[in-house]
């Protein structure tokens, strides 16, 4: 806000409060992340250490070659790569299509794409389980990869579309004068503008999939299939005393490299997200 | 008369094009989205179980019926007045505090702004189910953080997340720590959207932050309020991960928002006929706010 001169005690007041909600922000992670570097002695003593006294890498070898196991993580990967190729395919193709052409139904259709974050997963799922067992999809890589790049590539078009909407046609009309087929123009000359909207979607679809739980914990049932997030459910559902430190290795081994990833790409992240949550 | 024909024939296979464009995500949503939205009406008036599921027996609306009359938890007494109370709550608190926390991060003489915000997107892109386990942590009441820092002002321990009148305070806490960051991105764009000058018109005019911020800013930012608002209940509305994973519903159904109790029976009881009812009635929800959604989002550009 445009104010020259503002009180100390005001200026005082504001960087109060934001730094008590940064302190909220961090407060539950810093103690889950400190504690994957503690003993288990350190874990259940009271009051908890701030700083581990003792710290260890013990817990990480433990996830490793424990219950928990890396195979959990090497299926997120691969869930989430396959996502985000899914969500890129299909929106820079829906994108180009809802930007250079003016098809019949175009308006609606684009509009419709917005229902979809309001359609509960759970409600859908129900009958996808079914229909997966059925079919044989269930407790496959595909079935969470095809269901979490659809549920993203909503989004992920009304991104692309915002992307594609800044560079003039003159310059595929130009290729494509030249001799160049609409394909050719979209992969040599389009595409490599558009870059950064695909690396948004591809951010965005590979944290879809990282992240998920939900369709992963119904449609999942062997070990060689479960993602991390249901390994870690599962691990501290069946057993009834929880072992917060190794469950703390893990989730730590679970969230940096997504922190590692965002401090990098944060800039497209933040524009991205914005710009298609809205559009006027 | 040639020159338009052929014109005309131009246009033509330029609407098939986009057609080939936007077939696979259309396609893709038909198969994944919208035929089990429509399975899932056909499935409400089945019974389907679990354990025998290519076994499905037209039961009319007994599984309406026998939803919206069950007892412990009562449908409307407790799951819906529980969903409410969660939604309610988490909305107002995750809009009302994201405002007041992108007006903060929008003074012109904050320094360390992008810091604040990476900091305040961290709780946003961590999985709903770590969020989760996070909070048990934190809440733990033999060993976890908040009874320590509670006892160093005095207050007795409390069981978080056992105790049955705690427990919606306590996934409220936890919910609107992941729940608000998408809001003050949102005030922030809104914000951003409106032009200094009209702040430094009405400075020279005389007009105290207050004034401003009551005439010039809430007015400017209402249209995305309402949209973050919305977007909000839906999200809350549909929560099911972290708060699956921090008291998967309990004690005593406590916690049982509609979503849990959607999964509830189709998952952990194995009737998928009512799973599909209950997910029906969180659908007709969904849509209705979508509506709304729609008829407020202006496509002026598109």
């Amino acid at each position: 806000m445009y104010y020259p001169k503002v009180r100390t005690s005001i200026k005082l007041l504001v960087y109060g409060v934001l730094i008590i909600w940064s302190i909220y922000c961090i407060l539950p992670l810093y103690w889950v992340f400190t504690s994957a570097f503690k003993p288990v002695a350190e874990t259940r003593s009271f009051p908890p250490t701030l700083i581990p006294k003792h710290p260890t890498l013990l817990n990480f070898v433990k996830v490793a070659t424990g219950s928990f196991g890396l195979q959990p993580f090497i299926n997120s990967i691969i869930i989430s790569l396959g996502c985000a190729f899914v969500a890129i395919v299909i929106s820079a193709l829906a994108g180009y299509g809802f930007s250079r052409f003016r098809f019949r139904g175009r308006r609606p259709l684009l509009l419709s794409l917005l229902i979809v974050n309001f359609i509960p997963l759970l409600a859908i799922l129900i009958p996808i389980y079914r229909t997966f067992v059925l079919y044989g999809l269930y407790d496959t890589y595909l079935a969470l990869i095809i269901m979490d790049g659809i549920r993203i590539a909503p989004f992920c078009t009304w991104l692309m579309l915002g992307f594609y909407e800044s560079i003039p046609y003159t310059l595929e009309e130009a290729a494509m004068l030249d001799g160049c087929s609409r394909l050719r123009a979209l992969w040599h000359v389009v595409f490599p503008l558009v870059s950064p909207g695909i690396a948004a979607v591809a951010i965005f679809a590979y944290l879809e999939g990282w992240n998920d739980f939900t369709l992963a914990v119904i449609l999942t049932s062997s070990e060689r299939i479960r993602p991390y997030t249901v390994q870690l459910f599962k691990l501290i559902g069946e057993r009834s005393f929880v072992q917060w430190n190794e469950l703390s290795a893990a989730s730590f081994m679970a969230v940096v490299p997504v922190l590692i990833a965002f401090g990098i790409f944060q800039k497209h992240f933040v524009s991205g997200l914005t710009r298609g949550a809205i559009k006027e | 008369m040639f020159a338009q024909g052929s014109k005309k024939s131009i246009q033509i296979s330029k609407n098939a094009m986009g057609y080939l464009f936007v077939s696979p995500l259309i396609i893709g949503l038909g198969l994944f989205m919208a035929y089990p939205l429509l399975d899932s009406i056909r499935m409400s008036f089945f019974k389907i179980e679990l354990m025998n599921i290519r076994l499905a027996t037209f039961i009319g609306i007994k599984n309406f019926v026998r939803m919206f009359t069950s007892t412990e938890p009562s449908f409307w007494g407790d799951t819906m007045r529980i969903t409410v109370i969660f939604v309610g709550a988490c909305v107002a608190l995750q809009v009302g505090i994201g405002l007041g926390l992108a007006l903060l991060l929008n003074f012109k003489w904050l320094k360390g702004r992008i810091i604040f915000r990476n900091i305040f997107l961290l709780p946003w892109i961590t999985a709903g189910v770590i969020c989760g386990y996070s909070w048990r942590f934190v809440y733990n009441s033999s060993t976890g953080v908040l009874n320590y820092l509670l006892s160093l002002v005095g207050i007795a321990p409390q069981a978080w997340l056992s105790n049955p009148n705690l427990v919606m305070l306590s996934i409220i806490i936890a919910n609107i720590w992941k729940g608000t960051t998408y809001s003050v991105l949102i005030q922030t764009a809104g914000l951003q959207s409106i032009p200094d000058e009209i702040y430094e018109a009405a400075y020279t005019d005389g007009a105290s932050p207050w004034q401003s911020l009551i005439h010039i800013t809430l007015p400017l930012l209402a249209p995305f309020l309402f949209i973050n608002l919305l977007t909000e209940t839906g999200d809350t509305f549909n929560a099911f991960d972290r708060i699956y994973a921090m008291t998967r519903g309990g004690p005593l159904h406590s916690t049982e928002i509609l979503s849990i109790y959607t999964y509830r029976q189709a998952f952990v009881h194995g009737d998928l006929g009512i799973g599909a009812a209950a997910g029906l009635f969180q659908i007709i929800i969904g849509l209705i706010l979508a509506i709304i959604y729609l008829k407020a989002f202006r496509l002026r550009a598109y």
